[in-house]
């Protein structure tokens, strides 16, 4: 693992379960008495959910989600599901648990293609939301956490796949020598 | 079916040339008073008929705020609709409403715009109501702002705009004969040849499309359009311009064109491969902007922001 490039962390572990136990709380209260299916956007997402998911007091039912990106000859490309639901969602409320937000472009797409999908609800739940102006404004119900517009690596997050299992968040550094 | 749009200044002549060329022509005259009276009491109360009446800031109101959010409409709409059903039945002759802008890229349609000086139209208040000149001009002022307003309002559109036009009209040293005349002219010239008015080699449906082989203006505006492909969003490239300072004659002086709208999300976006530091300019377009129209949402997306975006674009496919 390049640890050079590991940059100063910005969220503690502690803080982390911290802020989920908060989360799953205000969750646990919002769909008492609901079944729910709680949609992990792969891969990043992975241990957030394991870790809310046990903290969820209400029916749940997981399943996963991945999207990616083809590119054409000319770079131009479109992104698709690679991995999709298991589950029907129709008539279902549903909860995409996901790592970070930042542009509101993937989730804009998520929410056009899990939404022609008739469920009874869409929510969204994201450890990290980047806190500048976003392109897109999307309907957030739960955040973890307001952060800084950097690179960040660990709990899930990675760069070129590396980091993932960090139990902490931290800033990548790009150039750490300079 | 035959569609004429005439837009008109207060006190320019417009309504009797609409009232005789439907009659010569044999087309349904559409104007706001028949709306009012005929399709918009369907789903308005008496307040909202007299705010309909009074306010062109009302038609932006939602006409069914218990419906579902993709099926909401707002009075504009819903006159929009029911313009282009009775269109697809009836020729129509329509007397503002916008409807210029609503049928735009029909190919049957003709659109009017008459005009006169300040001093043409004066007179013909003064003649009509007995307005004092003083009165008149201040009464004229009003009129073309409100009518302004409507259009920026509900269509985004300059009204002065004149290529939104097939023809525009001045009543000056023009008799009410002579004008019809010459507008006959051309509706009997363009039976032969109907084109949409902005149509220029390209049909309603291309506009459409999102069209890879547009010419843009810069490569970043291309690499970003491919980004928005890439996540499945409409978008329309460079679709309007904001006027931003008058002169003191009401010619746009500053306007503001962004680079991109987002159809679904309602967003304009402008993008700049400036350094944030040298975007100052910019900046206060956009804040004037936000200032003048508060209605339209507007994002910059900034070189750094721009060069994320690309960044990640090649770096990790999955997340954005």
């Amino acid at each position: 693992m390049e640890s050079s490039n590991l940059g100063r962390i910005i969220l503690s572990e502690k803080e982390i379960t911290a802020r989920i136990d908060e989360l799953a709380a205000q969750i646990n209260q919002d769909f008492k008495n609901k079944e729910v299916i709680l949609v992990s956007i792969l891969k990043s997402s992975l241990y957030f959910m394991t870790d809310l998911s046990r903290k969820l007091d209400f029916p749940i039912r997981l399943d996963f989600l991945e999207l990616n990106h083809y590119a054409d000859e000319d770079n131009s490309g479109i992104i698709r599901v690679t991995r999709d639901l298991e589950f029907s969602i129709a008539d279902k409320d549903v909860l995409i648990i996901e790592n970070i937000i930042r542009t509101g472009l993937t989730h804009s797409y998520l929410l056009k293609n899990l939404g022609a999908r008739n469920p009874k609800s869409i929510s969204i739940c994201t450890l990290l939301h980047i806190e500048d102006d976003k392109l897109l404004d999307l309907p957030i119900q739960y955040t973890g956490f307001e952060i800084e517009d950097n690179y960040v690596i660990g709990y899930g997050l990675d760069y070129q796949e590396k980091f993932r299992n960090l139990p902490y968040i931290a800033i990548y550094e790009e150039n750490p020598q300079l | 079916m035959q569609i004429i749009t005439i837009s008109r200044q207060t006190a320019s002549g417009g309504e009797e040339i609409a009232e005789e060329l439907s009659n010569r022509l044999g087309l349904k005259l559409i104007d706001r008073s028949f709306v009012l009276k005929n399709w918009l009491p369907e789903v308005a109360d008496d307040h909202q008929l007299h705010m309909l009446e009074q306010s062109s800031k009302f038609y932006t109101k939602i006409v069914n705020p218990d419906s579902e959010k993709e099926k909401k409409i707002t009075f504009a709409d819903f006159i929009a609709h029911r313009l282009k059903k009775e269109a697809e039945n009836s020729n129509l002759l329509i007397l503002g409403l916008g409807a210029q802008i609503i049928f735009k890229n029909h190919p049957y349609a003709l659109h009017f715009k008459i005009v006169a000086s300040e001093e043409y139209r004066i007179k013909e208040l003064e003649k009509r109501y007995g307005l004092h000149k003083n009165e008149a001009a201040r009464e004229l002022e009003l009129a073309d702002r409100k009518h302004r307003r409507y259009i920026w309002r509900i269509h985004e559109q300059d009204w002065e705009e004149t290529t939104l036009y097939h023809l525009t009209l001045n009543r000056d040293g023009l008799s009410l004969e002579e004008s019809l005349s010459v507008l006959m002219n051309l509706v009997d010239l363009k039976k032969e040849n109907p084109k949409a008015l902005n149509d220029n080699d390209k049909t309603e449906k291309e506009e459409v499309k999102n069209d890879s082989q547009r010419s843009f203006g810069h490569e970043s505006e291309k690499e970003f359009a491919k980004i928005l492909d890439m996540h499945h969003l409409k978008w329309e490239y460079e679709p309007c311009e904001f006027p931003l300072e008058w002169d003191p004659e009401g010619n746009v002086i500053m306007a503001f064109r962004p680079d991109f709208y987002l159809t679904e999300h309602d967003t304009y976006v402008e993008l700049t491969t400036m350094k944030r530091k040298y975007t100052t300019e910019k900046n206060k377009k956009v804040r004037l902007l936000q200032k003048l129209y508060p209605h339209i949402k507007i994002k910059i997306v900034y070189k750094k922001d721009f060069e994320q975006l690309a960044e990640k674009f090649e770096l990790d496919r999955s997340e954005f």
